[in-house]
Order: C-alpha cells, then sequence, then structure tokens
C-alpha cells in the first residue's frame, strides 16, 4: 500500500446526510454513480439544529475498489508476536482475527482475562505490539487490538462527551479543555464538532498529556 | 502482567540477557525497577518519553486488580 495510492473510500460528516454526501464525493473527486453509500450515522438534528445536535456520518465506497490487505505471511507473523506477547502475561487471553484492511489487521482479545485490557492500557499495548512488530518481524503490517466492542463504545462515550462540552462553552462563553486524549480519540472530539459553527477545537500540549481545547467562536 | 511487561522490554532491545525486572516493595506504592543494557536505554523510554509511559500504563493495569500504587524506572 502506497501513501501516493487514489483513495478508494472515505468518510465525511456533514449536518444533514446529504451535505455529509457531498462532501465524500468532493474528497474521493468522485459523481454519484461511481460510489456505494454506508451511513454510519444519521445524525440530529437537535433542537433549533442546535442543542444536542449530531452530525450525520457516511462513508463512501468506490464501486469495485479492491480491498487491499497485508499478506497472509504478514499477518501471521503480526498475531504471533501479539500472541507470544499475551501468553507471556500468563493470563487467560489470546487474539483471533477480526478483519484486515490497508495494513491494518484487526484483532480481538478473547478469553476470561480479555477485560482486564478495556482500558488505555490497550492502546499502550497496540503501540509497543506494533513497534515490535514493525522493527523486528515485518514492516508492512500493523495491528488494531479490540475488546468486545470496547473500541466503539470509546468512541460513542467520546462523543457524546464532546457534545456535552461544546453545549457548555456555548453557554459560558468560555473555552474548556478536556483530560489529555491519544491521538485517534483527539481526532474523534475534533472529527464531532467539525461541523459546528457555534465552537472550533485544536489540540494542545506535549504528549501523553495533550489535551483538546473546546473553544466558542466570536460572534 | 509483569510478565508481559518483561516480554515487551526483551523484544524491544538489542540485549534481551541484561533485562531484569525487580519489584520493590514500598509504603504506598511498589517501584518495578527495570534493568536493560546501557545501549538498551533509549529504546526502551522512546522519544518524549512514549515507549516509557506505554509500559507504565500496562504495568498500572496489572496493579490495578492488587489496588497498589506502582512507578516503573528504567535503570541502565
Amino acid at each position: 500500500m502506497t501513501d501516493n495510492a487514489p483513495l478508494q473510500s472515505v468518510e465525511a460528516t456533514g449536518r444533514t446526510i446529504e451535505e455529509a454526501k457531498q462532501r465524500a464525493l468532493q474528497l474521493l473527486n468522485a459523481t454519484e454513480e461511481q460510489v456505494e453509500w454506508e451511513i454510519l450515522d444519521e445524525g440530529n438534528r437537535g433542537i433549533f439544529g442546535v442543542l444536542g445536535s449530531t452530525p450525520a456520518r457516511v462513508r463512501a465506497v468506490l464501486k469495485g475498489a479492491v480491498r487491499q490487505a497485508p499478506s497472509e505471511e504478514s499477518e501471521r507473523k503480526a498475531m504471533a508476536v501479539v500472541n507470544a506477547a499475551l501468553r507471556a502475561s500468563g493470563l487467560a487471553v489470546k487474539a483471533i482475527k477480526r478483519d484486515s484492511y490497508d495494513c491494518y489487521v484487526e484483532l480481538e482479545l478473547v478469553g476470561r482475562d480479555a477485560q482486564r485490557f478495556a482500558g488505555p492500557q490497550l492502546d499502550a499495548l497496540q503501540y509497543i505490539l506494533n513497534i515490535i512488530i514493525n522493527k523486528r518481524y515485518d514492516k508492512t503490517v500493523r495491528v488494531l487490538l479490540d475488546v468486545g466492542d470496547y473500541r466503539k463504545q470509546r468512541a460513542e462515550k467520546l462523543r457524546r462527551m464532546a457534545l456535552e462540552v461544546a453545549k457548555q462553552v456555548k453557554e459560558r462563553g468560555e473555552e474548556a479543555v478536556l483530560d489529555p486524549l491519544n491521538a485517534i480519540e483527539r481526532r474523534i472530539i475534533h472529527h464531532t464538532l467539525m461541523d459546528d459553527p457555534d465552537v472550533y477545537t485544536y489540540s494542545e500540549g506535549e504528549e501523553p498529556e495533550r489535551r483538546v481545547v473546546i473553544s466558542p467562536r466570536k460572534q | 502482567m509483569k510478565e508481559l511487561v518483561e516480554y515487551l522490554v526483551k523484544e524491544l532491545v538489542d540485549e534481551p540477557d541484561q533485562v531484569r525486572i525487580t519489584e520493590v516493595p514500598g509504603e504506598v506504592a511498589t517501584t518495578y525497577e527495570v534493568h536493560v543494557a546501557p545501549n538498551d536505554v533509549g529504546k526502551v523510554i522512546g522519544k518524549q518519553g512514549r515507549i516509557a509511559n506505554a509500559l507504565r500504563t500496562i504495568a498500572k493495569a496489572a496493579a490495578m486488580k492488587n489496588k497498589r500504587k506502582i512507578y516503573l524506572e528504567i535503570i541502565a
């Protein structure tokens, strides 16, 4: 997978599904006939289109797009590293493959002790395992770890928090600084509020203390 | 999960034979001393301490079960 390969799919948001679709087409540089849609979130216009509104999210996939995935060999090597680490932990947990695409292999941790990895330690483990895999075993593959639907629930929680804090920011006219989040989590916050006309977001501070700031737009 | 941290550290360094983790119990916290070869210190700390912080997060998750505070120190 090269960096300058044409985009095969893209996610976009908008105040309405239609707006999100238009944005996705722009990003892909494609026409309506060339793509297939996945509606990720229908969005909610909230009261008067302001309070409690959530953006619509869609995914556009170019028709006939070949879904690339890591080679079987790369997948095997990456999974071997993950499972060797989990075995070393002495806990009743192992990784099974859930999906693979682009350079990623999505793995789910299963077993009696799997829940012990649901938390910040999941990203910490994923980060270190990818360093080990890329440095020692295979440069082309990256693992994504999950426990049950931890990732999905966490993203949902962050979206709700972003909307709640944005509401307070609007009411008070003062900016709010969130607790430190990692890069992926910060992106969820930025994304959630991207289409809100009344606030803007930015990050400040150094990892791992980097925080998102939600700030009111001046009237 | 101390064993997991030890496994990860051994995979990160060039001299796994030199890796030793000792547990030093204290009043309020347990300190894990991670001993590595002098040339390997950077590989376990990482840029801006990112790797060391990730190791700390994993070690903390392990300690949560025992409700103990933990420190993780990397020593050459």
